[in-house]
């Protein structure tokens, strides 16, 4: 009996666990996208976008429904490539006085 | 008594003003000066300045199809200046110019009356005036482009605006081109705003951008001289004399924000609307750099 109750537990908790952490749980598209637009519209507000991206995330935003999975991936990929190009205009900032012709 | 202290007040004033007047484009000169040298530098002899500059560039080749000295006004043919092989191919090209049609074209829509009876000459009656655009209008505390004052033009006389950068307002702005021909650029900073306006446009032309994480810089400054493949890198310097230009790739005329839009796509970043800050910010600084320079255009390219 307490062999049956530790294995339920288990099986619940490892349930639980997944649920927790599956991306393509409910609203996890939402959050995907609302992430990407986030970070997209700050480095679009500071003219630092890279030519792709809103590309990339509209394509995420059609596939919201018909597959979430696809839709969570491109979201991803419009976030991680929206923060980058915010991470390197913060870094080529310290640089670019450097470039000038004295 | 009086007039003496009226006069001393007066002349301090004036001095004042143009002491402050002087210091708004102290930085640009600055800036102009080192620019223009360090072209003048590295188009002086290629082949001597061959571990300077050109590191990579056989030796054969910069003997063979580099053009040099460069003087400043040589820079007005932006790549064909120093490339050899592209100045013989436009040189026949330019036997019966492609942008030919499109000026003509250009002067007739000048001359074409609108619903009122006007026509442009009504708001340009010297058509000559490429030299000072873009200029900083202090009322109006921004950045004016040629292409806006056409525009603007056709507003106040009834007329709905051109779409910018190519087609008609294109074909207006080369005939003001043509019309300004030999003039040299002379582009003013007449105040604090305007002295800010030009550090951002400074900084969108050096600071690296995009997925290709590259500058305007790197190609037309640093890279000025060298090829990509067969296309000759143009130098910055004198970038600005040539527009419009004629472009085989566009079967047509652009304006310079056409170009510049262009460029800043190429380095994987998101394209800057036409006449949007940024882009008038960065024109801005560029013709700066040419200043003195005699104008050109329009002129035909790949």
């Amino acid at each position: 009996m307490k062999k049956l109750i530790l294995i339920s537990t288990i099986t619940v908790a490892f349930l639980a666990g997944c649920a927790m952490n599956n991306p393509y749980a409910s609203n996890g598209v939402d959050s995907a996208i609302a992430n990407a637009q986030a970070k997209y519209n700050k480095a679009h507000s500071q003219m630092v976008a890279w030519k792709n991206t809103k590309k990339v995330l509209e394509k995420a935003k059609k596939l919201a429904k018909s597959n979430p999975k696809k839709a969570i991936a491109l979201a991803n990929e419009a976030a991680y490539e929206a923060q980058t190009a915010l991470d390197q205009s913060a870094e080529f900032e310290k640089t670019w006085r450097a470039q000038v012709p004295k | 008594m009086l007039k003496k202290l009226i006069k001393i007040v007066a002349v301090s004033m004036i001095s004042t003003t143009i002491v402050f007047a002087a210091n708004f484009n102290a930085q640009a000169e600055k800036d102009r000066k080192a620019f223009v040298d360090y072209f003048l530098k590295k188009f002086e002899n290629p082949v001597a300045n061959r571990d300077k500059y050109f590191p990579y560039v056989p030796l054969k080749e910069l003997k063979k199809d580099y053009i040099y000295p460069l003087k400043f006004q040589d820079f007005q043919d932006g790549p064909l200046s120093w490339y050899r092989p592209s100045k013989e191919q436009f040189a026949e090209i330019n036997d019966f110019p492609p942008y030919e049609i499109p000026v003509d074209d250009g002067e007739e829509l000048f001359n074409k009356p609108f619903a009122n009876g006007k026509t442009y000459a009504s708001c340009f009656p010297n058509p000559a005036i490429k030299q000072n655009y873009p200029y900083y209008d202090v009322h109006r505390d921004e950045i004016v482009t040629i292409g806006m004052a056409v525009n603007e033009c056709r507003v106040i006389n009834g007329e709905k605006p051109l779409k910018y950068g190519k087609g008609d307002l294109a074909k207006v702005v080369a005939y003001l081109a043509v019309k300004s021909r030999g003039k040299k650029i002379d582009i003013k900073i007449p105040n604090e705003n305007a002295a800010k306006a030009y550090e951002a446009g400074k900084k969108l032309f050096y600071k690296q951008r995009g997925y290709l994480a590259i500058s305007c810089n790197e190609c037309h400054v640093k890279s000025a001289g060298k090829r990509i493949r067969a296309e000759a890198l143009s130098p910055a310097l004198g970038a600005t004399t040539q527009m419009p230009v004629y472009r085989i790739k566009w079967g047509g005329l652009g304006t310079l924000q056409r170009r510049l839009a262009g460029c800043v796509k190429d380095t994987g970043s998101e394209k800057p609307k036409m006449q949007s800050k940024p882009l008038k910010e960065l024109a801005y600084f560029l013709t700066y750099m040419s200043n003195g320079m005699k104008l050109f255009g329009p002129d035909t390219r790949k």
